[in-house]
């Protein structure tokens, strides 16, 4: 549980320590799913990669540039103090909302959907990056509106406002996935935020009715949303993929056919690099495989929330909002993912955090834990003199100016 | 931002944040035990299963393909079926070297490179576990020299499977249609799930029109395989559902006849039961042999008869927008009389022109000579042009075209077969629309002749014939007369369906334009008299011809001198017994040069057929109709 130390950032970092004080459970959790990942990927991708371009690793070397941008992402994430995101919430939030217009207008459109931006050199998935944003401005608006989001019914709607609109827009891609991700999350975050809970409940039974309306008008919905459980009634169409899924589980059992031993990535599960990548993972290492990384992700989402509580213990309001936020988003999808893989929730176009193949969600995972990791180095878990000292001090207290904010970024 | 913050307040904040992480903390525990449960579910529990399901014993999903409904014509003659036919098949991820294996059958097989071609197509695009044609309709031969050396092919296997064939040739192909591979533009209009297996898709006609009828709902076993993925077992299947027979309407016999008589022309001929709207015979001509499309036609003969000058592709009877001449008259007189703006017996006199006043331009009539006085009677059964001139300017274009319009000269009839288009009855209102500029006086007068922008397709001209027999009966022809479950025999019968119906008060008016139609055809002075001295039966029929090639003011026709292919297009419309009518029926011979000469002996072939070789004059109430 020490002080862990990268001497790499030593010249950029607290000036006061003259080190980085990181959290080594996050840290080791996330390094160890970014591993597994590429391991995975570079598994699962390699029959898919041979056919369609004939080099077997393609998808692994373009993965582990992805990680390694990623990482590289994370690090300028982890040298800017948090002040900084929390005053730049709104405009995020603003460049994000103008992404999800463009990737409508401009995207390009693959397998139906419309979610990515050509920017040259990479496809930019701008739904990832609004997760991360929407987290950060909400974290600002909580701190900001607590009052107001306590008190009154308006301060609880405004906010509903904005993910109906965000949600609006990303189903017009259409991506369900992402929609369902982010309206969780914000939900979680006004949980916690100390919203009124009749509001919730008015809010559930709002959305409980819609979706009976929707249902009753046309029964067909209703056969679509449960056709995941059984798959087996449609096994050509929509129950393809799950069967596929669900046959690489039962392969599985405790240990596993053997890395690469998945017969299942072998055409017969379409898509197994990116959304299904679990699925491999499940067949190659069974039950212990999975075990870890459940346990993994588990871990990253109880210690995100110790994080968040110390720094509420500190009084960082914002830095809790957003670990908290980052929890909740990260192991909400984790989750999703997971229980799609597994036939437990209807299929959705959703990524792995940190595992599955594809450069936004890579990327946006890293910066989301790297942020996670700032707040543990602003507010340090240990009760050592120091620690405690500097954890006592509220950011609040002492605004750095526009100049130092700038030293900073530079 | 100030905000009063008391100690007090900050507690209780602290507090409720913190019982609301616990809760959310409890929660996302409980959401974790959930996927653990399930993953020990699957991984553990049912790991037999699923380890049945996908390796020792590889369990496959295979589609079972309905079998298309067949079509038959109204007396049960086979216009449609389907016959087997062996296919050779590929399962890719069976085969080591493609490409060697490929060679290696060739030795045994006529292998062809569009075959290959088309394989390699596939290849890329299907998953690896699932078969991909090679070779259809492999003779007995090659099954045989196959099924010798199969031991030396694995993951290549026969497929039996049914194929469309239409045993009549290219008999009414333009009212049938027909099959063909299902492409892509068309994968995305299906539901692909229950076209898995299925080979074929109604391209055209008949066959596009009632394909959800016909192709039936896809069957699903699961198979029990072998290492080389050779079936050991079914282990549980789903029958597929049957397509439906289709009884059509259609009469061969009458078809054949309609198309032998237009053997060595370009026309159509349509033929409806006026009493129901059934389509009798729906003929164009040239046609081709729809079985060439079915297995994929060859660029060489496809681009044969794409570039034909006769047009074999092309569906006159439904597409074909032609102006219907002089076969509009009946119609028009009969808008005279409903406005009531003629006096049957009040006769103008033609001098073989017609002028409209401060124009020097002279509409000029078929007949040089001019006819001398004429009423109604004398203009229909000479086909008069100028009384009908004189008759469309006191109507004017609107009553005009308010009035051809629910005998459906301007709407599609609605016929149950795909590709239909509609005809144009001109107004002002269109005129403004289409071409931006006002109505002429001179375009109506030529509209009164079925010139100008008129046009009309062979089966609208058949359908309004029909009403016009029926005294405004406006019904939708059809095709299918009844659907029949292959399995249990049941017949559901279509029912009859009638468009806008005309408000037909008093039958005074109708009765006389078909008594002036029957003289057009039994009178001596007739334009239709060549088919109507020996009929034992009472024809009501008004021939046309329909200009293709503008003459100046001052030129001749003689169709001697003009080129075949600019001659006038010959029409003919008839109905019979005119007091009882059974039948209905428009022909069109394209540049036939003459209605009365060329167009109606072809009418008067398939309503003998129909009244006389099948008997329907019999039933016939023939009250009054001795000719």
């Amino acid at each position: 549980m020490s002080v862990s130390v990268i001497p790499v950032l030593r010249p950029l970092g607290d000036a006061r320590h003259g080190r980085f004080t990181l959290d080594p459970w996050l840290l080791g959790a996330v390094l160890a799913l970014l591993a597994l990942g590429l391991v995975m990927v570079a598994s699962a991708s390699i029959a898919i990669a041979e056919r369609q371009t004939g080099q077997p690793f393609y998808y692994f070397w373009r993965q582990a540039l992805f990680v390694a941008a990623g990482l590289f992402a994370g690090m300028l994430v982890l040298r800017a103090r948090l002040v900084y995101w929390e005053r730049l919430g709104p405009a995020l939030l603003l460049l994000g909302l103008v992404l999800l217009v463009a990737v409508l207008g401009l995207g390009r459109e693959i397998n139906g959907s419309t979610r990515w931006l050509n920017l040259g050199l990479f496809n930019l998935q701008p739904s990832e990056l609004v997760k991360l944003f929407i987290v950060v401005y909400l974290a600002g608006y909580l701190v900001r509106r607590g009052e107001e989001v306590r008190r009154s019914v308006k301060g609880f709607l405004k906010p509903m406002l904005l993910v109906a609109l965000i949600g609006a827009l990303l189903l017009a891609e259409p991506d369900f996935g992402a929609t369902a991700v982010i309206t969780a999350t914000v939900l979680g975050m006004m949980f916690l935020g100390g919203v009124r809970l009749w509001q919730f409940g008015v809010l559930f039974a709002g959305i409980l009715g819609a979706a009976a309306t929707l249902v009753l008008t046309a029964p067909y919905r209703m056969a679509r949303l449960t056709s995941f459980v059984d798959p087996w009634a449609d096994p050509f169409d929509s129950g393809f993929q799950l069967t596929q899924a669900l046959i690489a589980f039962g392969r599985g059992e405790w240990f596993g056919v053997g890395l690469g031993g998945s017969v299942q990535k072998l055409f017969y599960l379409p898509e197994a690099h990116t959304d299904f990548l679990f699925a491999v993972l499940a067949e190659e290492l069974g039950l212990m495989g999975v075990l870890a990384v459940v346990g993994l992700f588990g871990l990253l989402v109880w210690r995100a929330f110790l994080i968040g509580r110390r720094a509420q213990q500190a009084g960082s309001d914002f830095a809790a909002y957003l670990s908290y936020g980052l929890g909740l988003w990260l192991g909400m999808q984790a989750f999703i993912n997971l229980g799609v893989n597994m036939g437990v929730l209807p299929t959705k176009g959703l990524t792995l955090p940190l595992m599955s193949y594809g450069g936004s969600s890579i990327v946006v995972t890293c910066m989301a834990c790297a942020l996670l990791l700032r707040v543990s180095h602003e507010h340090p878990l240990q009760r050592q003199p120091l620690a405690r000292r500097a954890a006592g001090r509220p950011a609040a207290k002492r605004p750095p100016t526009l100049k130092a904010a700038r030293r900073v970024q530079a | 931002m100030a905000r009063p913050t008391t100690l007090k307040d900050h507690f209780r904040e602290t507090r409720l944040f913190s019982s609301r992480a616990m809760v959310a903390l409890v929660f996302t525990i409980a959401l974790m035990l959930v996927l653990v449960a399930r993953l020990v579910d699957l991984q553990v529990i049912k790991h037999a299963t699923y380890t049945v399901l996908s390796d020792q014993n590889r369990v496959h999903i295979a589609a079972l393909p309905p079998t298309r409904g067949l079509i038959f014509d109204r007396n049960g003659v086979l216009l449609a079926q389907n016959l087997p036919s062996y296919s050779l098949q590929i399962v890719p991820e069976q085969v080591d070297d493609v490409d060697a294996t490929i060679a290696r059958l060739r030795q045994l097989i006529a292998i062809t490179d569009d075959d290959e071609r088309r394989f390699r197509k596939r290849y890329k695009s299907s998953r690896r576990f699932k078969p991909i044609t090679l070779r259809t309709r492999l003779s007995d031969q090659e099954v045989a020299r196959f099924a010798v050396n199969r031991h030396r092919f694995p993951g290549v296997d026969i497929a039996a499977r049914l194929y469309r064939h239409y045993p009549q040739g290219r008999l009414a192909v333009h009212a049938l249609g027909y099959v063909g591979r299902i492409n892509e533009r068309e994968l995305q209009n299906i539901d692909t799930s229950n076209y898995e297996g299925t080979d074929f898709i109604g391209k055209t006609g008949i066959e596009k029109f009632y394909e959800d009828i016909l192709h039936g709902e896809v069957g699903v076993q699961q198979v029990e395989t072998n290492a080389q993925g050779r079936t050991l077992r079914v282990l549980e299947q789903t029958p597929p559902v049957p397509g439906l027979n289709l009884h059509l309407t259609l009469d061969a016999d009458l078809q054949r006849i309609a198309e032998q008589a237009l053997v060595e022309e370009r026309g159509a001929v349509v033929a409806i039961d006026p009493r129901d709207g059934s389509v009798l015979v729906l003929a164009s001509m040239p046609g081709f042999d729809p079985n060439l499309f079915v297995g994929g036609i060859d660029g060489k003969t496809y681009r044969a008869l794409r570039d034909s000058p006769d047009q074999p592709l092309f569906n006159r009877a439904l597409r074909g927008r032609y102006p219907p001449g002089s076969t509009l008259k009946p119609f028009i007189g009969l808008a005279g009389l409903e406005y009531g703006v003629v006096e049957p017996d009040a006769s103008i006199y033609c001098p073989g022109w017609y002028m409209l006043d401060g124009d020097d331009h002279k509409y000029r009539d078929w007949k040089k000579s001019g006819h001398g006085p004429v009423d109604l009677n004398r203009s229909m059964v000479e086909s008069c042009d100028v009384y009908y001139y004189d008759l469309a300017l006191t109507l004017g274009i609107d009553r005009l075209s308010s009035f051809l319009e629910p005998f459906g000269f301007n709407d599609l009839t609605g016929i149950d077969t795909s590709g239909e288009l509609a005809g144009l009855v001109p107004s002002r209102e269109w005129k403004r629309r289409a071409k931006r500029e006002p109505w002429y006086p001179g375009e109506t007068l030529i509209t009164g002749i079925g010139q100008g922008f008129n046009l009309v397709t062979p089966l609208a001209l058949a359908s309004a014939t029909a009403t016009l027999s029926t005294y405004g009966q406006h019904l939708r022809p059809r095709l299918v007369a009844a659907t029949e479950d292959p399995y249990s025999g049941e017949v559901v019968d279509f029912p009859v369906v009638s468009n806008i119906a005309i408000a037909a008060e008093d039958h005074a008016n109708w009765q006389y334009i078909i008594k002036t139609m029957i003289e057009s055809v039994h009178s001596p002075r007739g334009t239709a008299r060549r088919i109507g001295k020996d009929a034992p039966y009472t024809i009501a029929g008004k021939t046309g011809t329909a200009q293709v090639f503008g003459i100046k003011q001052d030129e001749e026709y003689v169709e001697e001198d003009i080129e075949k292919r600019l001659r006038d297009h010959a029409l003919f419309i008839a109905f019979a017994p005119a007091h009882d009518p059974r039948i209905a029926v428009a022909v069109i011979v394209e540049n036939g040069g003459s209605g009365g000469a060329v167009a109606a002996p072809i009418a008067r072939k398939v309503m003998d057929a129909w009244l006389l070789d099948k008997g329907h004059l019999a039933d016939a109430a023939t009250a009054g109709d001795t000719p």
